[in-house]
């Protein structure tokens, strides 16, 4: 049997950690640094860079440099958080062919979960450095609050990076997890996980080996970088006050301005006050400008307050789910860079009436917590188990443009619901099923995770036939949907994955292509004369076709041979696309001779 | 639910009495259609569903198979602060895993949520709780993770789904009170149905559904699940007694469900007799005779040990005779009866039978062997 590690795919940093004569522990990277810049950068000559370096060089290469990019995991283009992303992160967002969000770099344009397989594969690297063998099997944490999409992204990823990803499991319950294990304890535990870039709070009952999640919420957008951007806005307010210029159009100066911000933050956490100097940030008709602020810690507080106490409206939701009060919590965990900060800390304090649990890493616990799980679902015999919860209710749009709900939040995975609907018209053969997350009465204030379509019902009068509908959340906390005419027991199923943009075909395609990633440079030229003769052949067969009508069949092959040839173009596989030339000439010459 | 004449309880089981011979027994065709569903695992007020009978009636007849001796009790059906109510091999702990989850799977429809997590109708919150991880620690999915039999997987996400509900109600004081309601209102409502059916007789809705219970039952049959297959048949009998397709498949899934009792003992009765362990082949081939008579495979192994290794060619004989009258075209008990003729001094009849055996399979070692050495001894 091969090991099994976890891996904590984080905003702003990854750490991966594996389980050895039953103790976890995180391994350390190739620089001896335990954590790993989630930064993925193409430098001028086409390398790849991950990690460290990949960071150190954000400030003279940002354009090419991708960071935090699991803020976009599994969104939509048209999402308010992406319309937020787009304006502040230096490199472009593009929108992709099924509505999901494309990063282009160095002329390349990557999915998010093609960025996520990169980090991963990175954390693999590392894992398979120090242990000296090759490494397949891994638990990758996810943020409580990340909804289907997101989590089905980031399956993805480690499906294109190669893993073979045991579970996906929630950050704040493998924290949970990690400070628990061998512990033997009874106790009711709060996670509170403020980190780079989401926050989430978890409320656990622990017994006999049992974690079992009571209650889980969160905000995925909000995190650390939250706090850096309102450092950022200070900063270049003050600049532009005395200067008269912005330093956020500048996206280099932005750059340095955020690197500033996030340092400043780290030291303000330890100092009551801190300088912080960037020389030569701009340059006017007058010369060469400089920058120079001085920055307290409770000026830091001011700005954040807002923030921090915004996690708390969530930890009430969470306690008030669970059915608790914020004494009946025994141990409170923190979890996340951002909670460091002492104010942070102070709230906490405050809020759940106790000092937080010492002695439990920030970064490095879900990491932990994730091997851990590892080992439990490879060892027959461990005596713990973990019971997890779904943060969202799921359900389907019903007419009138209701949310009816199948599964409530914080219902135990896995999890299979079922449920009849009927038609809403006379005679009505078709069925439309919109699947939904979230907590709105209003379908349209939710998150649609897909559609599809049940046809073939026989016309009976509105509310005669019978639908039924069945939910599925797996332990990953992903979910399947099928609906079944009872009368012809006609039944359609989708794995939900519309938001994540990828299907299983497209996902195949870039492990298979990731495999030979060198030759795409080189054949970039071959590539565009191979396009250029698939599509005139295209060209010919479409006008043919539409002189000769040789009917459907035809008219098919050539949507199929079409399809097949754009993907190739797309993922700039030359050889898949020589194949397909032939065929489609063949086509042309035989309809040609009809 | 009140408690009948006979002063049983309606989570009592009876079952048959042995002692008794039931023939020679007065009882009207109620009384003998109730006493033909007894088995030893449904319960009185399960009895008193199926057979469909006004409360009076059932508790008439009841009293009546009591009084004749016809049955008794065996067991009662969790009576509070029992442990889980989920099968002897459970409880044993010797049943392998796999089979823990059938037999809990199985089991698992037709406990309450107390009977599955193994507590009393009185049990605390805590109580609950605890049951529920005690359940939850074996049974969760995550204890076969990527474990090779589907089956085993699917009934396991179905098991863990069945104890998190009746975690989930019965840690809910509202949901709890409202399920505990329920069952009185079941019981209720049946003897209402009871009640509606006799006035209105919706003949054919209930022919039908006791006609869908039936073609349910093939299916189980066909995947092998007798236990359901049982099930669905005997409520489909107690809405339509009159149709014999219905007590005939039940016979067929009880001869089915002993052949393959039987085939198992066969395999490991094999495993004996080929690492030397005659006494305890010859058991378990018994065994597998007794549940599936019409096997002649059962007997010439047994024949083959009585003749070898107990020196007894009498018994053997007949047993072989027996197998021959089951399937005349088994090499095998030719290669048997040769040997007990020739151990009785019978040279010519025992060549006789090689040579019989040898015309079905010319190419039988054994047969081969024995039959030149009999020629020899000439």
């Amino acid at each position: 049997m091969g090991k099994v590690i976890g891996i904590d795919l984080g905003t702003t940093n990854s750490c991966v950690a594996i389980v050895e004569g039953g103790q976890a522990k995180v391994i350390p990277n190739k620089g001896g640094y335990r954590t790993t810049p989630s930064v993925l950068a193409i430098t001028e000559d086409g390398r790849r860079l991950i990690g460290h370096l990949a960071k150190r060089q954000l400030i003279t290469n940002p354009k090419n440099t991708v960071y935090a990019s699991k803020r976009l995991i599994g969104r939509r283009w048209d999402s308010p958080e992406v319309k937020r992303a787009k304006a502040s992160y230096p490199f472009d967002l593009i929108e992709g062919s099924n509505g999901d969000i494309r990063v282009r770099i160095a002329n390349k344009e990557l999915t998010l979960p093609e960025i996520g397989a990169m980090v991963l594969q990175e954390m693999k690297n590392v894992a398979e450095e120090y242990l000296g063998e090759e490494v397949k099997q891994a638990v990758v944490t996810v943020p409580a609050y990340f909804n289907d999409s997101q989590r089905q992204a980031t399956k993805d990823a480690g499906v294109i990076a190669g893993l073979d990803v045991l579970r996906i499991i929630n950050e704040p319950t493998a924290a949970a997890l990690a400070y628990g294990h061998g512990k033997g304890l009874t106790q009711t535990i709060a996670v509170y996980d403020l980190g780079g870039g989401t926050f989430d709070i978890s409320i656990l009952d622990v017994a006999e080996g049992v974690f079992e999640v009571k209650a889980t919420s969160g905000d995925t957008y909000l995190g650390g970088d939250d706090f850096d951007d309102r450092l950022i806005d200070h900063m270049a307010e003050e600049f532009l006050k005395k200067e008269g210029i912005d330093l956020r159009r500048d996206r280099m100066a932005l750059q340095r301005l955020k690197d500033a911000a996030e340092k400043a933050k780290c030291d303000l956490s330890g100092a009551p006050k801190t300088n912080i100097n960037l020389p030569f940030i701009a340059t006017n008709e007058t010369g060469p400008k400089h920058l120079e602020v001085a920055v307290t810690r409770e000026e830091l507080e001011g700005m954040a307050r807002d923030l921090v106490e915004r996690t708390f409206d969530i930890c009430k939701r969470a306690l008030q789910d669970a059915g608790l009060k914020s004494d009946d919590i025994d141990q409170v965990i923190l979890v996340g860079g951002q909670t460091r900060m002492p104010m942070v800390q102070k709230r906490v304090q405050e809020f759940f009436g106790k000092q937080p649990r010492k002695g439990v890493h920030p970064d490095e616990v879900v990491a932990l917590g994730a091997s851990i799980q590892g080992e439990m679902l490879l060892q027959k015999d461990s005596d713990m188990i973990l019971l997890d919860v779904t943060p969202l209710s799921l359900g389907i749009a019903t007419f009138g443009g209701f949310f009816t709900k199948l599964i409530e939040r914080n219902t135990t995975i896995p999890v299979h619901r079922e449920h009849v609907f009927t038609t809403a018209a006379d005679n009505q053969t078709t069925v439309k099923i919109h699947v939904l997350q979230g907590e709105s009465d209003r379908a349209a204030d939710n998150e649609l995770l897909g559609q599809f379509i049940l046809s073939g019902i026989p016309p009976a009068p509105r509310g005669a036939p019978e639908i039924e509908v069945a939910f599925d959340i797996d332990s990953d906390g992903i979910v399947s949907v099928s609906a079944r005419d009872k009368a012809t027991g006609m039944q359609q199923s989708i794995t939900v994955t519309a938001s994540s943009g990828l299907s299983e075909d497209e996902i195949q395609w870039m492990v298979d292509s990731s495999k030979n990633y060198e030759v795409e440079l080189k054949s970039e030229a071959e590539l565009k004369k191979l396009r250029h003769e698939f599509e005139s052949v295209i060209k010919r067969l479409r006008k043919l076709i539409e002189e000769k009508k040789p009917g459907d069949i035809v008219s098919e092959q050539l949507e199929v041979l079409d399809k097949k040839g754009h993907k190739a173009i797309d993922y700039a596989d030359v050889e898949s696309l020589k194949k397909l030339l032939p065929e489609t000439q063949a086509l042309l010459k035989e309809l040609q001779q009809k | 639910m009140s408690n009948n004449k006979a002063g049983f309880g309606s989570q009592d089981i009876p079952e048959i009495n042995k002692a008794v011979n039931i023939p020679s027994l007065n009882l009207t065709a109620t009384e003998g259609f109730v006493l033909s569903q007894v088995d030893g695992r449904m319960t009185i007020g399960e009895l008193k569903l199926i057979s469909n009978l006004r409360e009076k009636e059932f508790a008439d007849v009841l009293d009546k198979l009591v009084k004749a001796g016809a049955v008794k009790i065996k067991e009662s059906r969790v009576p509070a602060e029992k442990k889980p109510l989920v099968s002897k091999e459970l409880k044993n702990g010797t049943a392998s895993f796999e089979d823990r989850v059938r037999s809990l799977y199985l089991d698992m429809e037709s406990l309450t949520h107390y009977d599955l997590l193994g507590i009393g109708k009185n049990a605390t919150n805590e109580e609950i709780k605890k049951a529920f991880y005690r359940m939850t620690k074996e049974f969760h999915p995550d204890r076969f993770f990527r474990g090779g039999d589907v089956e085993v997987r699917e009934r396991l996400q179905n098991i863990f789904a069945r104890i998190n509900d009746a975690y989930k109600t019965l840690l809910d004081p509202n949901k709890r009170r409202e399920y505990d309601a329920g069952f009185e209102e079941i019981e209720d409502r049946l003897n209402m149905l009871v009640e509606d059916k006799r006035k209105n007789n919706p003949f054919m809705e209930t022919i039908l559904k006791s006609k869908r219970l039936y073609e349910g039952a093939l299916e189980e049959i066909k995947r092998k699940n007798y236990a359901a297959a049982k099930q669905n048949l005997k409520i489909a009998i107690s809405l339509d007694p009159f149709n014999k397709h219905y007590p005939e498949t039940l016979l067929k899934i009880d001869k089915l469900e002993s052949a393959e009792q039987a085939r198992r003992y066969y395999s490991a009765a094999l495993v004996h007799e080929s690492e030397g362990r005659y006494k305890e082949a010859a058991k378990l081939y018994r065994e597998a005779m007794v549940l599936d008579s019409e096997n002649e495979l059962y007997y010439i192994r047994l024949a083959k040990i009585i003749l070898q290794q107990e020196n007894n060619p009498e018994a053997a004989k007949k047993l072989v005779q027996k197998a021959i009258e089951l399937n005349p075209g088994n090499p095998e008990q030719y290669l048997i009866l040769g040997l007990i003729f020739r151990e009785k001094g019978q040279r010519e009849a025992a060549i006789a039978q090689f040579e019989k055996g040898l015309k079905i399979d010319p190419d039988h070692k054994e047969l081969v062997k024995e039959f030149k050495r009999t020629k020899k001894g000439k």
